[in-house]
């Protein structure tokens, strides 16, 4: 088991230099200069020579790749060039926002996802499996975007049960926290929680017809007992695969519901970043994203084998 | 063949998928023929006018007509989605089966570019794609080729890989059968139904994306009559007219609903493992 876990983590040191090389280099073809944004009116051949030369960006770019990866293994993300605060400075204070923005959503799809899909899969082909498919499917078919708006529209605007939009810290109260976190949480969870409902409905359908399940009824093990004591390990696998991959769409889905309830986390960051050409704040917010769900997809694989003893490396 | 075509129009949720398919093609090759208004046309006299009997699903903060819009949005996110899917399709399809086939240098070099771009969330690719290209639909359509490619290619070279070794494939070979035609008469044939699989769900997610892009202000340019472009619209005048969010995304929704429904139902008919489950 260590030796594949050693394997396997030093497998994803090459992808991650790869990501950090099309992120670096991308970036840079961005058109556009960051000198014009940055100075704007005071703008000169010389200002914006003397600009460059201040932040490296006058050195080949190969040269500049390179000075930025030694920096980076030192947590020396570099400086936003519009703020003028260091990128990790920035990351570190928008990183709590998302991460318990996709850790609510997270908890949303798995709770209401996982019992919903396996109250379908037992009942194959009645009433509660139509109505799990059919939820499914308007599930994955609504925009988060939308959802969102709707409901800001339903719940804040019109029922005032929630705040519209803004980030309230965890050490103002949790009560309050989460009241500010509920309807982002919903939202971005929505479409993952239809993912996870249809995937674990799947997986209660491979397995309600098993040999053991059978056993297990003839012994007289029914209902919450017999899916909790059968059903969840063997599904699980599946599940927690389906899981690792939907970060990634709750990664990417931040940028938008940050933007739409005003949370200044690391999505309405990179986006900030994209539209001001801010060189090294976008640098490192994209390639921050992408290591996350590159680190989490490695836990999701780790984890096959704490899930299943019979998986040995 | 024709038992295919028989269960497929014998599946409910496939003949509820195509209808509604269908209506959104009506819609969009119809478009000026069934919508009011022009889509620019600016009402100055009607500005955030709720539903109502001359503007059927009301009008935006600039007087212009929702329905119009809706239905003109429809020539969009359609257009983008099967140019889109169709070019990440046969880039995919091609890459992908040629690294499973060849196995080698190509495969490899394939497998790692798929995992690098696999590693990025697909909304955070699309849009530094777009940051790179600028902000029009051609743009979108090329970002979210780009974005889809690797998904296709994963899925062929996975079927390629399974066949490859097969009897009738070794026959063939050994009848002098050249690679090319190897490839296109026979493997490509019998990779099809994953592929057609992924082509729906992919449309669903073209289309969701257009729209998510286009919210973000990276996407269609401001004024065009895009489904995206128009929730953002309605986002900014959510508190003084709700209709102009609520009807696009009815909109998207729908036409998202039509593809998951046609995919699902296409997976159930074409994979014969799932035949008779669910």
């Amino acid at each position: 088991m260590l030796r594949y876990a050693c394997k396997r983590i030093l497998s994803a040191v090459p992808v991650l230099l790869l990501i950090s090389i099309v992120v670096f280099f991308s970036v840079r073809l961005v058109p556009g200069d960051f000198a014009t944004i940055v100075l704007g009116n005071l703008y000169t051949d010389e200002a914006a020579a003397a600009l460059r030369q201040q932040y490296g960006l006058d050195q080949p770019l190969p040269q500049q790749y390179l000075i930025w990866l030694g920096n980076l293994f030192q947590g020396d993300f570099g400086y936003s060039y519009i703020s003028r605060q260091p990128v990790a400075e920035l990351l570190l204070k928008a990183l709590p926002v998302t991460l318990e923005l996709t850790a609510l959503s997270l908890l949303f799809a798995i709770f209401i996802g996982i019992p919903l899909g396996y109250v379908g899969g037992y009942h194959r082909n009645r009433l509660p499996d139509s109505c799990v498919s059919v939820l499914g499917l308007i599930g994955i078919s609504v925009p988060n975007f939308w959802l969102g708006s709707m409901m800001i529209l339903t719940l804040s605007l019109t029922l005032h049960l929630f705040p519209s939009g803004g980030f309230v810290p965890l050490s103002s109260g949790l009560a309050a926290n989460l009241r500010s976190m509920f309807m982002p949480a919903v939202a971005l969870g929505g479409a993952v929680s239809a993912v996870v409902m249809r995937s674990s409905r799947s997986a209660m359908i491979e397995v309600v017809d098993q040999e053991y399940i059978k056993m297990a009824r003839a012994k007289g093990v029914y209902g919450l007992r017999l899916i909790l004591g059968h059903v969840v390990r063997n599904t699980m696998i599946n599940i927690v695969t389906i899981l690792g991959l939907q970060t990634g769409s709750l990664l990417g889905g931040s940028v938008v519901i940050e933007k739409i309830f005003s949370l200044a986390g690391v999505g309405s960051l990179a986006l900030r970043a994209i539209s001001n050409r801010d060189y090294l704040l976008m640098q490192g917010t994209v390639l921050f994203i992408t290591t996350m769900f590159v680190l989490i997809n490695l836990i999701v694989d780790l984890s096959y084998s704490l899930l299943n003893p019979q998986i040995k490396y | 063949m024709q038992d295919l075509l028989y269960r497929f129009f014998h599946n409910r949720l496939a003949v509820f998928g195509s209808a509604l398919l269908l209506v959104f093609v009506i819609l969009a090759l119809f478009a000026p023929l069934l919508a009011p208004f022009s889509p620019y046309y600016m009402d100055t006299n009607a500005i955030l006018q709720a539903p109502g009997d001359v503007h059927l699903l009301g009008t935006d903060n600039l007087g212009r007509d929702i329905l119009s819009r809706i239905i003109y949005g429809s020539r969009i996110s359609l257009r983008v989605a099967f140019t889109s899917v169709t070019f990440a399709t046969i880039c995919g399809v091609l890459l992908g089966i040629s690294a499973g086939f060849f196995g080698g240098l190509i495969d490899h070099l394939l497998s790692r570019v798929t995992d690098v771009m696999f590693s990025f969330p697909e909304i955070l690719l699309a849009l530094l794609i777009m940051s790179i290209l600028g902000s029009n639909i051609n743009n979108i359509i090329i970002a979210i080729s780009i974005v889809y490619s690797p998904i296709f290619a994963r899925i062929a070279r996975g079927a390629a890989l399974n066949i490859k070794n097969s009897l009738f494939i070794e026959a063939s070979r050994s009848i002098g059968v050249p690679n090319r035609a190897l490839l296109l008469k026979h493997i490509l044939p019998n990779i099809m139904p994953p592929v057609i699989v992924q082509i729906t769900l992919s449309l669903a997610f073209a289309i969701l994306a257009e729209a998510a892009l286009s919210f973000l202000g990276i996407g269609a340019e401001p004024d065009t009559p895009s489904w995206g472009i128009m929730l953002s619209d309605g986002y900014a005048w959510l508190e003084l007219g709700w209709w102009v969010s609520v009807f696009p995304g009815i909109a998207i929704s729908l036409a998202v609903l039509a593809f998951n429904v046609l995919g699902d139902s296409l997976r159930d008919l074409l994979d014969p493992k799932l035949k008779n489950v669910g």
